[in-house]
């Protein structure tokens, strides 16, 4: 679970231009988004539930550091339907098993909780500066990429809903402040005109679950359908027979 | 520990109810007879790092 050297790099430029996106997104996602218990798994460093208002917030993480509970995301130590939401910041990518997570997430969110994942772009600029680089090993180029349309279909295999989300981030993968302010209007232009080439996704989905439906007694419908068959006419001697 | 988090924690090897040794500082899993150690209020919920519980030990 530990992002070796993730939490260095957004501390550069690059870094932060991607994190100031994020956290604005999940800050407006997160905010709205009501129960008793939120966790954040991994990146405990940085409070991506700072905007939510459930009661009890915590992070999970699991290397030793000032996460409240530190756990391996395979197997997450939260009894079933527990959840009210679980934000998972950059964890899929760069996991050897993103389907686990995914699958231990959906048994601990109790039904219509969210789940928010936020992860980087193939199809964007990033994603194609990353396909051509040779030397993967730095932290933003190193997981494996989760295209948006495959991860929608993941949630559809575990009965989760997708509800909202968001791309951001279109300047191309400089490392310059300067640079970074330079491309700029690409941000603008490209919420405009090519909003699926974001470099960076967030996503939230809900858990949906079949609940119980109350079927009305047989015997009333037959009543009520033989009544509608009797034409007026029989009606009408039926009674004059009676009289 | 929060009272809450308590609340929520089951064991991660088979998701079964766990025992709260406030003195030992420890959460006890009996069906794996495993004990999850506490450390600064922040639980340990690594089985590679949980201890067996002895076969005297309940």
């Amino acid at each position: 679970m530990a992002i070796q050297g993730f939490s260095d790099w957004l501390e550069t430029p690059q870094g932060r231009y991607v994190l100031d996106w994020e956290r604005q997104k999940h800050d407006q996602l997160v905010a709205d988004i009501f129960g008793f218990n939120a966790v954040q798994l991994g990146l405990p460093d940085i409070d991506y539930l700072r905007a939510n208002r459930m009661p009890f917030r915590f992070r999970c993480d699991g290397r030793n550091g000032i996460a409240e509970v530190r756990s391996d995301p395979h197997h997450l130590p939260f009894a079933a339907n527990s959840l009210d939401l679980v934000v998972l910041p950059h964890v899929l990518e760069f996991d050897d098993n993103p389907h686990q997570v995914l699958r231990e997430v959906e048994r601990v969110l109790v039904p219509e909780g969210s789940v928010v994942v936020a992860g980087f772009n193939p199809f964007s600029l990033w994603g194609a500066k990353r396909k051509l680089s040779r030397r993967k090993e730095l932290p933003p180029w190193r997981g494996r990429y989760i295209s948006v349309p495959r991860l929608k279909d993941w949630f559809a295999l575990l009965g989760l809903e997708p509800h909202a989300g968001a791309f951001g981030c279109y300047a191309p993968a400089v490392t310059q402040e300067k640079w970074l302010q330079r491309f700029q209007f690409l941000d603008l232009a490209g919420d405009r005109w090519w909003p699926i080439a974001g470099a960076v996704y967030v996503i939230q989905a809900i858990k949906r679950v079949h609940g119980m439906r109350v079927i009305m007694p047989k015997w009333r419908e037959r009543m009520a359908a033989a009544r509608a068959l009797m034409p007026v006419t029989q009606r009408h001697t039926q009674k004059t027979d009676s009289q | 520990m929060d009272a809450r988090l308590l609340e929520i924690l089951v064991c991660p090897v088979c998701k079964g109810p766990l025992d709260y040794r406030k003195t030992e500082g420890e959460l006890v899993c009996k069906a794996c007879r495993l004990a999850y150690a506490v450390k600064d209020d922040i639980p340990v919920m690594l089985e590679e790092e949980a201890r067996q519980l002895a076969a005297g030990e309940a």
